[in-house]
């Protein structure tokens, strides 16, 4: 089996063809994309297979950008980090430099990623394995601090947290599996599905509040920026402003790495605590989406450390995968690479190819058709958003009952958007707020409740005390800021 | 201080504490563990407190600042109107799922939003015509995801 075949490369084409159309539509998720795959795949040669599983991986988790570039709505929950930052660049300067700045600063991030992966697969796996309960709870926490002082007005960004985490509390608790506000509805025994919200906060409260800003008159005047030509801004403007900030995007691709090498935490918490840490320092809207888009596929790259070399999944795209390899009788964890390393090596060079090519091909493809799409007027363009959202939201479960939550929750979008709260912030709370209570109360009954308890580990302390002065300093930054300046 | 966003920040801050104090109380109901702590409850019980202290802030702060009647005569009645269709229009959809289906459905309302944003007929019934069209080539046919 070789992934330097002519039937390789055209399947990682097809793959990253079809992860794209997954990635970019609402209600469509990489996982999806590959469960669907999976039942073709077992009857395809191995090295086609995966190299059709790299592609789609690759670029499914980069196209959710599309969407927020294109209507707001993130295709996938890593890319609703930094929406609104990528919307706003598409709209005032051009989708094209947008995704240009996603696209390439994907595939540096994710050729870091790759470069760790190759280089300390079984060492990083180590210090993952010294993370229990105490200290993924530190690091969840540091997301969320770092969330809320990332909002312009703390008490804003509290209430977004909060709001956010409730809604997640909904249905079975993760610790003890207590149903918990369903009401005696067994539809929200599940609890609220994620990609519902997602649509529902920012596709629907996107469609609602330009009806709430619909004034009748004269479109308005045609940004002139939007007729550069797709390859100057895509390649040219976006590029060099990668290279400026090479620093932060190698920063942000470490930082990405080394949480999607933690097992649970996944490419969407490392765009959430990347983005926030360039908001936190004031970033401009284009560093928040380097940061954001290069992190979450660095992480993508960090899901597989720990699967190859231990065996276990980082998240449910790569335990999907590792069932892959099971099923073709490969054995991933240690062994794997004395008794398959030349499987290994090819498998590391498809994922440097994928990076190389395809996610600069797909982005540029993405630019060009969104370029087009823009030109349609905005009346019609969210009408047809409005189509999309309940087609994505009914694909998921074909449950109706989604369908009230989809208007409720986006009239409570369109309240905060218009209220100025962080919409984005409050996704991320249901995102966090599980992980935090999971880790919460699994740590408070293995210890009997003891509280010291999560300050006796030293990695866990260390995390802790990054907690503090995270507080203590932007609590001091924030007052600095707020006294008037000296005459 | 006039300010529009004013009687949503209000808006979003009752709604706020009213999920809070929900969720206080009605965690009181969820069972403790066997030591007798709070168990499901004292997560959701640190929500609402956080919640309630930030939404009182907030409402405190705004009821202080002058302006707040000024701001609700900013408010766009006959846009929140429209708002108010689109959102029938979604609630109803369920019920237009049994004699439309999803296709038919997504249709009608992609007629109906761009009605109220100001589309013209005919440019409205293309674009609906042409959604339909795109789900099925796409999740349909290309895809294949049940629908």
């Amino acid at each position: 089996m070789s992934f330097f075949s002519l039937e390789s490369f055209i399947a990682m084409i097809l793959g990253a063809l079809y992860g794209v159309l997954f990635g970019s539509l609402p209600g469509l998720t990489a996982t999806l994309a590959i469960s669907l795959f999976i039942p073709i795949a077992i009857f395809l040669d191995p090295a086609v297979a995966f190299s059709a599983i790299i592609g789609i991986t690759a670029t499914a988790i980069f196209a959710g950008d599309i969407g927020a570039t294109a209507m707001r709505i993130p295709g996938t929950p890593a890319s609703a980090a930094y929406t609104e930052e990528i919307h706003q660049i598409g709209k005032e300067r051009s989708p094209a430099f947008a995704l240009g700045i996603s696209a390439l600063s994907s595939a540096l991030g994710s050729l870091v990623g790759i470069a760790i992966l190759i280089g300390g697969s079984l060492g990083l796996a180590q210090v993952a394995k010294q993370f229990s309960s105490f200290e993924y709870f530190w690091l969840v926490l540091l997301g969320i601090v770092s969330g809320v002082f990332a909002s312009p007005s703390m008490a804003k960004g509290l209430i977004a947290f909060g709001v956010g985490m409730l809604i997640a509390t909904i249905g079975y608790d993760p610790a003890l599996g207590t149903p918990r506000f369903n009401f005696g509805n067994p539809n929200l025994l599940g609890g609220i599905s994620f990609i519902v919200a997602l649509i529902a906060f920012f596709g629907v409260a996107e469609v609602l509040n330009n009806i709430y800003s619909y004034r009748k008159g004269p479109p308005p005047a045609p940004n002139p920026n939007q007729n550069r030509s797709v390859a100057q801004e895509f390649f040219g403007a976006a590029g060099r402003l990668v290279w400026r900030e090479r620093r932060l995007l190698l920063r942000s691709s470490l930082l990405g790495t080394f949480i999607g090498f933690l097992p649970g935490a996944g490419s969407d918490l490392a765009a959430w605590i990347s983005s926030n840490f360039t908001r936190l320092r004031r970033g401009s809207k284009e560093q928040v989406t380097l940061s954001g888009a290069s992190s979450n596929n660095a992480a993508v790259a960090g899901t597989w450390i720990p699967a190859l070399s231990l065996g276990i999944p980082g998240d449910t795209l790569t335990a999907i995968v590792l069932g892959m390899f099971l099923t073709m009788g490969i054995t991933p964890g240690p062994d794997l690479f004395a008794k398959n390393l030349g499987f290994v090596v090819q498998l590391y060079m498809a994922f440097i190819l994928a990076s190389l090519l395809m996610m600069p091909l797909v982005g540029y493809l993405g630019a060009a058709l969104i370029s087009t799409l823009l030109r349609i007027p905005l009346r019609l363009l969210l009408g047809a958003v409005m189509g999309l959202c309940l087609v994505g939201t009914y694909a998921i479960n074909r449950n109706p009952f989604d369908l009230y939550l989809l208007v409720v929750l986006g009239l409570l979008g369109l309240l905060m958007q218009r209220g100025g709260f962080p919409v984005g912030q409050l996704i991320l709370g249901m995102v966090l707020g599980p992980l935090l209570e999971q880790y919460l109360m699994m740590s408070l009954i293995k210890t009997q409740w003891d509280l010291t308890a999560f300050f006796s580990r030293p990695v866990a302390v260390g995390l802790a005390v990054c907690n503090l002065l995270l507080i203590v300093g932007m609590l001091w930054l924030r007052r600095q800021r707020a006294r008037p300046s000296n005459p | 201080m006039v300010n529009p966003a004013r009687p949503f920040e209000l808006l979003v801050c009752l709604i706020a504490l009213a999920l809070g104090l929900a969720a206080w109380f009605i965690s009181d109901t969820f069972p403790r563990t066997a030591e007798g702590y709070l168990g499901p409850a004292l997560f959701p019980k640190l929500l609402a407190v956080g919640l309630a202290a930030a939404s009182l802030g907030l409402i405190y702060r705004n009821l202080r600042l002058p302006g707040l009647a000024a701001s609700f005569g900013l408010l766009a009645w006959g846009n929140l109107l429209r708002i108010g269709g689109v959102l029938l229009a979604l609630l109803l959809t369920p019920w237009a799922l049994d004699k439309l289906g999803l296709l038919g459905s997504a249709g009608l309302l992609v007629l109906l939003s761009c009605l109220l944003l100001g589309a013209r007929w005919l440019e409205a019934l293309l674009t609906a015509l042409f959604m339909v069209a795109f789900v099925y080539v796409v999740f349909v046919q290309l895809l294949k995801v049940p629908l």
